[in-house]
């Protein structure tokens, strides 16, 4: 029953994320050697979590060259993508896969019904596709933090959690002063599944209900304050769960102190070859209120650009996927195969952190209207963001029209932030200009787009200059209300700052906290002569994210960067 | 002419029959040392499509490798055999609808022969299947079962199970869920699962099963029983209290064993899915006791196999289908369904046998039960209807 509702919540949501495409990481058909000529190449979208799985396995499927109903020899071309965003790829017929396995099945009802009510009626896929791997959502915490909070002897659950970012307490209260305020994390709900489950756990928790969750009770106005408090633990969101685990597991406890994950992440946080420098255990907790599954369903689509052969084919694949011995390959990756004769052994043990005889108890999934209801809430209740946007206006800014592109997207960067939110942007060439100081973005929303529509191109880049004075001015801001970000956009080598770079990433770099502001950098144009490692270099230090863009893609870029906050 | 060239020309047609006859069971008699190829439409092989409800996929697959290792023929042509499979209430409305068009049907129940057989003749008139050798006929058979913790089970029904149903209504009303029955806190809510009626047979097997239990009887179910309000109120505290209705009870049963406790405290499948191996994996992967519970009336799911008596099936389908339905009823076809825990609809095949792995022997620790203590009477279809309509019109599913 609820599974009906909920897709439509995955529409609203869905209908958000159209153009988040590459999440900037160069994510791609990454390790896979090129189809022979004369192959019939499937094609597969997939949720990005399980990337490590399919590389290694589909490598193994091509390399066994099996014939199709035709005769020639099938090769898999897999991508790794947004669940939400890989729908809208395929709904819009701007991406034509055989195969679509998005992280969890509550995306298949609402992809059907939306390409029936596009295609004449017609279905998009036939019956309930299986179920590749499973893993269920958890609180992912370093273990002695974990063990300061009573686990695993008293079970830790989302109440816990909001109880201790909303009263305030840092880690001194549980006798570790040197570990710092409580840092959390989540990804972005319009964007993730696990940002999602996040938001409906915590109002959950604020009603002490497990099930049967109305809009009554999400209107409560002690509800609103319950989710505002616990989202001010938030160091930033994001698309990606993923990245959260990159992030949390690379740069550690002084970053993040939990973060909403899967539960693969937290065994593959164990793998040294990946973390070989991560500082402390990581534990997943399963929030004794009850949590959710994510089931990564395999769905050959029964679209016109799949004709019989394309689809057995396709079917080849998934039957080999489904198969024991790559089944019992995804637990090397820390997923739960969906094959019910496997048992679960390691690395799914306590020495990797998980549980295998948990989660006892789930949440079930609200009704679309209460689960768009606290989407709003959480709307109105989310960690608001301080931005200052850094713009390369040099005179190669001209160059393929690489400014008029970049002016687009920033337009499109700032419709998505809210009236309350803080943004700022400085112009830089051979000098640094202040196109709008740091404020809320309501009252100047429109005079700050006029502006940006009537810049221009001219002079040399001064860079590093322009990125320290901003990130010293920000930093005098509070630490604690506001997610604190810089963008830089850039398309030269620097050639006027003073500062050298080894000065920069020191000054960055000395503030580790999840907390600390980010610098996103953005390498741009094609064929410039943008210090792409400098760029990485500054976006590392602060703990951000780097993108490489030429102009085509640069909406994109600005898009996926708004997901972090 | 006289008698004797009779006699000869007679011993050579009856001889060429025999060896027709081998040729079409065995396959080709005889030595040819100069193969000739098949010529023309004769060597293409029949292809038959069987849509079958997905709980017996394993052994039919099985079965199926086995009879086509025969080289089972029609008129000289090799059979193909295209399996399909389908939830048993899905596969019979599709036909209905004309959206799927297979050689054979083979859902989980008789209940769904009757009713597709029903709408057909609504819908076309005539009937859609054969009456005779070519009828439907059962392939095997099991018992609608409930899966549950055994922990949960104590606390469920701590004086033995006398009150079935109505210590589960109980329970799933129950606003304090395990706890207000003296269970564990954290086990949460009573939950309970079982598949859409609309979609699934053991769906509507579970409605009928609750309906003889709430007015305690084991025949008789009749329009008025459902009609009934109080009957409808106590139904609504169960259903409304289902979270999911699955469409295809296999894949149930291996949510079960996936998921765990956390997603169901008890299910409503079939016997065999739970002897397949299924219960001991969710014991394995969850690392605690589970068992198998027998209403006290039951329902058999007797897996007809019926050929479609329609205009796409073809004289060489229906007679290569007619095979392959021999060849399941066949003792060592019914023997190994054994293996795959159901039992044979072959009365002289026996269900325990000293074969340690036969699961009947293997899972007694897990309450698997030879005899099925009492079989419940099959409500008419008008009768399933109503339950049917009033399933949907209570949008349980929501």
């Amino acid at each position: 029953m609820r599974r009906i509702s909920f897709f439509i919540l995955v529409a609203l949501v869905g209908a958000l994320l159209a153009a988040c495409g590459d999440d900037g990481n160069g994510n791609g058909n990454g390790g896979q050697s090129a189809a022979p000529s004369s192959a019939l190449v499937v094609k597969m979208l997939y949720g990005s979590e399980k990337e490590s799985w399919i590389e290694a396995v589909t490598a193994d499927f091509n390399a066994r060259q099996l014939e199709s109903t035709g005769g020639r020899p099938i090769f898999v071309e897999a991508e790794p993508a947004g669940s939400a965003d890989s729908m809208e790829r395929i709904l819009s017929g701007q991406d034509q896969p055989a195969i679509w396995s998005p992280a969890s099945s509550i995306l298949l009802p609402i992809a059907n019904q939306r390409w029936a009510s596009d295609n004449g009626g017609a279905k998009l896929f036939d019956g309930t596709p299986p179920a590749l791997v499973l893993s269920p959502v958890v609180i992912a915490m370093w273990q002695p933090m974990a063990e300061a909070l009573g686990w695993p002897q008293t079970p830790i659950g989302w109440g816990d959690i909001a109880d201790l970012t909303r009263s305030n307490q840092t880690w001194a209260d549980f006798g570790h002063p040197e570990w710092g305020p409580f840092q959390f994390g989540h990804t972005h709900p319009d964007y993730s599944n696990s940002g999602i489950t996040s938001i409906l756990a915590t109002v959950y928790a604020a009603t002490g209900k497990t099930r049967d969750l109305t809009i009554t009770d999400v209107q409560q106005p002690d509800v609103a304050e319950f989710l505002a408090d616990v989202e001010r633990s938030i160091i930033h969101y994001g698309e990606s769960t993923g990245f959260f685990g990159r992030q949390m597991f690379n740069r550690g406890p002084s970053y993040l102190s939990a973060a909403v994950l899967y539960e693969n992440l937290v065994v593959e946080s164990y793998d040294q070859t990946t973390y070989p420098n991560r500082p402390l255990p990581v534990v997943a907790i399963y929030p004794k209120e009850g949590t959710f599954w994510s089931d990564h369903p395999c769905v050959v689509l029964d679209a016109p650009w799949v004709d019989a052969e394309l689809s057995a084919a396709a079917e080849t694949y998934r039957e080999f996927l489904l198969a024991t011995e790559q089944q019992q390959q995804a637990l090397q990756f820390g997923f739960r195969p969906s094959d019910p004769s496997i048992s679960i052994i390691a690395p799914l043990t306590a020495e990797n952190g998980v549980d295998p005889n948990q989660p006892q108890t789930l949440l079930e999934v609200p009704d679309a209207e209460v689960t768009q209801a606290i989407r709003e809430l959480w709307g109105q209740n989310k960690k608001r963001v301080e931005v200052q946007v850094l713009l390369d206006v040099s005179g190669s800014m001209n160059d393929e029209g690489r400014l008029v592109q970049a002016k687009r997207a920033l337009r499109s960067f700032i419709e998505q932030l809210s009236d309350e939110d803080s943004l700022g942007i400085i112009v830089f060439s051979s000098d640094a200009n202040e196109l709008t100081p740091l404020g809320p973005l309501g009252a100047k929303r429109e005079e700050v787009l006029q502006r940006v529509d009537n810049l221009f191109a001219n002079g040399n880049t001064r860079l590093i200059d322009t990125v320290f004075e901003a990130y010293q001015q920000m930093n005098l801001l509070p630490s604690d209300e506001r997610i604190r970000a810089i963008v830089v956009l850039s398309d030269g080598a620097d050639n006027r700052s003073e500062n050298t770079s080894q000065q920069l990433t020191q000054l960055l770099s000395a503030n580790s906290e999840g907390r600390s502001i980010k610098v996103f950098t953005i390498a741009y144009g094609t064929g410039s002569d943008v210090d792409t490692d400098l760029m990485r270099d500054i976006a590392d230090a602060s703990g951000a994210k780097t993108y490489t863009s030429d102009p085509t893609r640069i909406e994109q870029v600005y898009r996926d960067i708004a997901t972090f906050f | 002419m006289t008698r004797l060239s009779q006699i000869i020309s007679a011993g050579y047609l009856g001889l060429a029959l025999v060896l027709i006859l081998i040729t079409l069971f065995i396959g080709p008699v005889g030595a040819a040392p100069f193969q000739l190829p098949m010529l023309g439409p004769a060597g293409e092989p029949v292809v038959i499509s069987v849509a079958y409800g997905t709980e017996k996929k394993a052994w039919l697959n099985e079965a199926a490798e086995r009879f086509l290792a025969t080289n089972p023929r029609v008129r000289g042509r090799p059979i193909e055999i295209n399996l399909q499979g389908i939830g048993s209430r899905e596969m019979v409305t599709r036909i209905a609808q004309g959206d799927l068009m297979p050689t054979v049907v083979s859902p989980a129940s008789s209940i769904q022969i009757e009713l597709l057989r029903d709408d057909w003749k609504t819908r076309y008139g005539g009937d859609i299947y054969y009456s005779g050798a070519d009828g439907p006929q059962p392939l095997v058979l099991t018992p609608l079962v409930l899966v549950m913790w055994e922990e949960r089970a104590q606390v469920l029904w701590p004086n033995g199970s006398a009150e079935f149903w109505d210590s589960i209504h109980d329970a799933l009303a129950n606003e304090e869920g395990w706890k207000g029955l003296g269970g564990d806190e954290n086990w949460g809510f009573v939950k309970f699962g079982h598949t859409s009626p609309e979609t699934s047979n053991s769906g509507i097997q579970t409605l009928v099963l609750l309906s003889y239990g709430y007015y305690d009887k084991t025949s008789g179910l009749a329009s008025g029983d459902i009609t009934n309000a109080e009957f409808q109120q106590w139904l609504d505290a169960i259903e409304n209290s289902v979270q999911e209705f699955g469409d295809s009870t296999g894949t149930f049963m291996t949510n079960m064993v996936n998921f765990g406790p956390g997603k169901y405290d008890f299910v409503a499948v079939y016997e065999s899915l739970a002897l397949d191996g299924s219960i001991e994996n969710a014991r394995g992967k969850w690392g605690q006791p589970i068992r198998i519970y027998y209403p006290p009336g039951n329902i058999l799911s007797d897996h007809p196999y019926a050929i479609l008596n329609a205009e796409w099936v073809t004289p060489e389908e229906r007679e290569a289908a007619a095979l392959f339905r021999d060849f399941l009823l066949a003792p060592d076809t019914q023997a190994l369904a054994l293996q795959y825990g159901f039992r044979p609809a072959d009365p002289s095949v026996p269900i325990v046998t000293d074969d340690p792995n036969n699961p009947f022997n293997k899972y007694k620790d897990y309450g698997v039960q030879i005899d099925i203590p009492q079989i419940v009477e099959t409500p008419s279809a008008s009768v399933l209807n109503e339950l049917l309509n009033l399933w949907r019109r209570k949008n349980y599913q929501r």
